[in-house]
């Protein structure tokens, strides 16, 4: 297992108090794998990760039982190892928006060489040839090394960044929502792209974003973020057709799909908690049509329900008829 | 009688040239984000248009709804040209029967205003009634869009969720009760748990209210789910128009094709093929003659330096496209090709079949 | 975008806005809250509200009139005499009260000040509005406008209108006001045009409002914070100015102003003798503008989060 991070808790100290941005989440990203980390805006999923790589301001507390990346401990490794040893060089960050974070003064090669020089000893000389090594990873043709940032696409400038994060060979890339405001056409290809990355390049590649479409083609693992928690994890095929979770069933169906035109776009009422008060048990327990008593009165752990799939939810066993009912509307409007 | 038709609509903005350009007497470059739209709107229909950034579907809104002023072209509104309004009564007749439904929930939303001053704008803008009336139409308004007045006609936007304050450009759009709602992009900066919601409503309020939508959007899977007729524009141009069913079942238009082979579909078994695709999204500037999807297209003939008319494939189908054959019977798929059976026409014959007959899995859940 | 923790106010009756006098009275409320959360700035609005006292109740405070020469207990002229239970702040060369002529003096500069203030912020709002909101020719004309008074220099420009009309208090304002209102209209021409662009601008327009209601509904409310800093420091600077005037004698010379006291330490030539003379409008003056500007460094601190708020 390359990163395996168990009961993760973030909290930040904002005006109103504290605030729980991650709530004891498990999290397990294996060697050679694209891991789909999906979830609504402000589930946590961009906070995970950045807790990860120590990017949270230090008003930000992070704790966790198990932090381990590649066998090492990261909760207990001091600072300056891991700024030289993990961050960039271990795992990567090509974080949101990353196509807007290029400098538009300057050449887009050069902004990398600078990366590359930052975090390491290697000649300028080094640095440019390996700039041309990683654009022709990403599929970028080597005059671009040269151009500026407005002379690039959306899309061209997402695979920059990514070059960017593939300076060191890092064995883990976490891309947070990398297709975000990206055309459907160049999402398309990005996504082509990153997965021929991973076929050249063996590497991990931690996949946040709120659309479900583009875990389905292109992850291997599936996990589901709510409100600072997994709600359900499993490999691709399995979330979406055997789904174990009333979460995870109610974000299907808000999802159109242009295979299915005939089906019903089904809403889910309510929003999420206020983490500054995190529930006491299950998460979901507000908007979750087949709440019960027992669900609202304590959290919720993760059974096995599968091979290599959790659920938090503690009716799994009546998940047939869950399923069911979730494909109505009056189920989730009544 | 058509609601809302559209003949020959063109936007062109001239853009200076740097120094150096105008010293060399260079001529100046010009940007044509919309290029000879011909389309209709019908009473009770929502049609969308689909497209790229940059594919000039936020243009046509403007244009539209009377925040830009057209090159040239008819707007015709009820049967009556109202192209040249740009003020006075005749704008303010307009904007009581055409509204729009702004994208950005954060933006749209004057920051100042609470929520009842911000859907009493148009009537007070377009004096239609007075203090009283006003004021019981707008808490009427608002409980139909789901924001009961008391709880919230006195917050302030910030104080209000993306989907509430999307609720309230809604209801704001919809009080002057207008004949045509433009909606651009109302869901795309919402989270999706929320998007069907909205997205409901305004189905729902069509029907109830009686008001025609014209939905854009860049997100096709939201489209052919709410629309009955979706329009595909490319940079500029409209290249095809199909009923939602047949877009996705049958398109024709190799951009259409490329455009439905690329979306996203959220079922891990479904393998589809590569859209056919090269080059990467131009803009609108200096746009060469002809059919501006050409360079990127691998059906490119050397006729495409002309720009392809509007041909009818199907029961109210129409391709803009010098590869597809016009006419076609209804219920054919494959285009049947020009006849000497050379490789390009063995291509597209492939091209074609490759995207039709890919396998489609149904989605148990 | 999750729920907000912000609690709504309390719903009014039918939802409608409370017009009129509850309106003006919460938005001065907010606005004070806003000034007191600096503690420069609620020091600096202490200050002003005791100089608005002393102006407005000060013909009545008087305890003397400024111009007579006092005798002291002993029989004997008050002339330069310190500050003491008598003559609290001291009196003049020519037995003169300094505290009468002070607090004249307060009400003089006050309404000076502010008026010259207030009416150079509604030109320079105004001017600012239409130029950044019409742009084109009308941004063009009013903007050379505003070159051309830039271009004015103060002193000369006064002392031209004193020889053509002569002295009078009017002059002054009429100078100060055409020389202040120059630094806001550039600034808020610049926020407005950053305003116009904002989604909920083309909302407004879309929904049928005219350019005038836009203007006046839509932009200006959102620059308030802006217009509130610049009003204070209009009146500072208003201040400052005014008291330059009539200190180089450029003023109504049967107005008492700081700087007209100063004028008199000046003339009489006691400047380095008599430390109280010279103090206290000196304090005053100093007192008083900085009062103005901590007010307007508070609305600063909210004029920039403010414009980014979501």
């Amino acid at each position: 297992m390359l990163l395996e991070a168990r009961n993760v808790r973030v909290t930040y100290r904002s005006a109103h108090g504290p605030v729980r941005a991650v709530d004891g989440l498990d999290l397990d990203v294996d060697e050679a794998e694209i891991f789909g980390l999906v979830g609504e805006s402000g589930c946590g999923k961009s906070t995970v990760v950045k807790a990860l790589l120590r990017l949270l301001p230090d008003s930000a507390s992070v704790e966790a039982d198990v932090l381990r990346f590649n066998g090492e401990d990261l909760l207990s490794m001091p600072r300056v190892r891991f700024r030289r040893h993990v961050l960039m060089r271990q795992i990567a960050l090509v974080p949101q928006s990353a196509q807007n974070s290029l400098n538009p003064v300057q050449p887009v090669g050069a902004q990398i060489v600078e990366g590359i020089r930052a975090h390491s000893n290697i000649s300028a000389a080094k640095a440019r040839e390996r700039v041309v090594e990683l654009f022709d990873i990403v599929g970028l043709q080597p005059e671009l090394v040269s151009r500026y940032p407005h002379q690039f696409s959306g899309g061209m400038r997402q695979r920059a960044m990514i070059a960017m994060a593939l300076a060191f060979e890092p064995s883990l890339i976490v891309m947070d929502e990398p297709t975000t405001g990206l055309d459907v056409l160049v999402q398309e290809r990005l996504l082509g792209r990153i997965r021929a990355i991973r076929e050249r390049v063996s590497l991990s590649i931690l996949l946040i974003t709120h659309d479900i479409g583009v875990v389905a083609e292109t992850a291997n693992r599936v996990g589901v973020m709510y409100a600072g928690r997994m709600v359900e994890c499993a490999p691709t095929l399995a979330l979406f057709c055997e789904s174990q979770h009333p979460y995870t069933l109610g974000l299907k169906n808000a999802f159109p799909s242009i295979l299915d035109l005939e089906r019903e776009l089904i809403s889910m009422p309510g929003s999420p908690p206020d983490m500054a008060s995190p529930p006491v048990g299950c998460a979901f327990v507000a908007r979750c049509p087949f709440a019960l008593d027992a669900c609202g009165a304590a959290r919720p752990a993760a059974v096995d329900v599968g091979v290599n799939h959790t659920s938090a939810c503690i009716r799994t066993a009546q998940i047939g008829q869950m399923r069911a009912a979730a494909m109505r509307k009056a189920t989730w409007h009544s | 009688m058509a609601l809302l038709s559209v003949e020959h609509l063109t936007k062109h903005i001239r853009i200076g040239n740097g120094l150096g350009a105008a010293l060399r007497g260079a001529d100046p470059s010009w940007i044509k984000p919309v290029e000879d739209l011909n389309f209709s709107i019908d009473e009770g229909e929502i049609v969308g248009i689909v497209g790229e950034s940059g594919c000039g579907k936020s243009t046509t809104c403007n244009l539209l709804s009377k925040l830009d002023v057209p090159t040239s072209g008819t707007i015709r509104l009820n049967g009556e040209d109202v192209t040249a309004v740009s003020g006075g009564k005749a704008l303010t007749e307009y904007r009581k029967q055409v509204q729009l439904i702004f994208q950005d929930p954060f933006d749209s939303l004057n920051p100042r205003l609470r929520v009842f001053d911000i859907v009493a704008e148009a009537p007070r803008a377009l004096k239609l009634w007075d203090a009283g009336e006003t004021a019981r139409r707008v808490a009427r308004m608002l409980d139909m869009v789901g924001l009961p007045p008391g709880r919230y006609a006195q917050r302030f936007p910030h104080q209000m969720s993306g989907g509430e304050r999307q609720r309230v450009g809604i209801a704001s759009a919809l009080i002057a009760e207008p004949r045509l709602v433009i909606a651009d992009e109302p869901v795309s900066m919402l989270d999706v748990s929320i998007r069907a919601g909205v997205m409901d409503l305004l189905r729902d309020l069509s029907r109830r209210l009686k008001f025609s939508c014209l939905y854009v959007s860049h997100d096709l899977s939201i489209l052919t789910h709410l629309c009955d007729r979706v329009m595909v524009m490319y940079l500029g141009q409209l290249v095809e128009v199909a009923s939602s069913a047949e877009l996705v079942g049958a398109p024709r238009h190799p951009y259409t094709l490329a455009l439905v082979a690329a979306v996203p579909v959220p079922d891990p078994r479904y393998k589809r093929e590569p859209a056919d695709i090269k080059g990467e999204l131009a803009k609108p500037i200096d746009p060469p003659p002809g059919c501006r999807f050409a360079p990127r297209c691998s059906l490119a003939m050397p006729q495409c330096t002309c720009t392809p008319e509007m041909k009818s494939v199907g029961i109210a189908h129409t391709v803009a496209c010098h590869a597809v054959q016009g006419d076609m019977p209804q219920g054919a798929v494959v285009p049947s090709l020009a006849a000497s059976g050379t490789p390009r026409d063995a291509a597209r014959q492939t091209f074609a079949e490759l995207i039709l007959s890919r396998s489609r899995y149904d989605n148990p859940r | 975008m999750n729920t907000p923790t912000v609690k709504a106010p309390p719903p009014l009756q039918g939802g409608r806005l409370p017009r009129g006098t509850a309106l003006i009275a919460r938005e001065i409320g907010e606005n004070l809250k806003v000034i007191f959360a600096d503690k420069l700035g609620a020091f600096g609005a202490i200050v002003i509200a005791f100089a608005l006292l002393v102006a407005i109740f000060g013909p009545w405070l008087v305890p003397h009139d400024p111009y007579e020469s006092l005798k002291m207990a002993n029989g004997k002229m008050a002339i330069l005499q310190a500050p003491s239970a008598a003559f609290p702040l001291g009196t003049t060369n020519l037995a003169r009260d300094l505290l009468s002529q002070m607090i004249l003096a307060t009400r003089t500069t006050m309404i000076i000040g502010v008026a010259s203030g207030l009416v150079s912020i509604v030109i320079g709002a105004n001017i600012g509005l239409i130029a950044g909101f019409y742009g084109g020719r009308i941004d063009n004309a009013l903007m050379r406008l505003t070159d051309v008074v830039y271009g004015m220099p103060f002193l000369p420009f006064i002392i031209v209108l004193i020889s053509l009309f002569g002295r009078s208090i009017g002059f002054v304002i009429l100078a100060i006001v055409v020389i202040v209102w120059r630094t806001s209209a550039r600034v808020i021409r610049a926020q407005t045009m950053a305003i116009k662009q904002r989604q909920f601008i083309a909302f407004a327009r879309a929904r049928g409002a005219s350019d005038l209601r836009i203007i006046y509904r839509h932009i200006a409310p959102n620059i308030l914070p802006l217009l509130l800093l610049y009003t204070s420091f209009n009146i500072a600077w208003a201040i400052v100015t005014e008291a330059s005037a009539s200190f180089l004698g450029f003023s109504d010379p049967n107005a008492i102003t700081w700087g007209s006291i100063l004028q008199d330490l000046w003339a009489s030539g006691y400047t380095q003798a008599a430390w109280w003379w010279f103090l206290e409008p000196s304090a005053a003056i100093v007192l008083l503008v900085s009062a103005f500007v901590f007010v307007s460094r508070a609305y600063e601190v909210v004029a920039n989060p403010r414009l980014g708020e979501r």
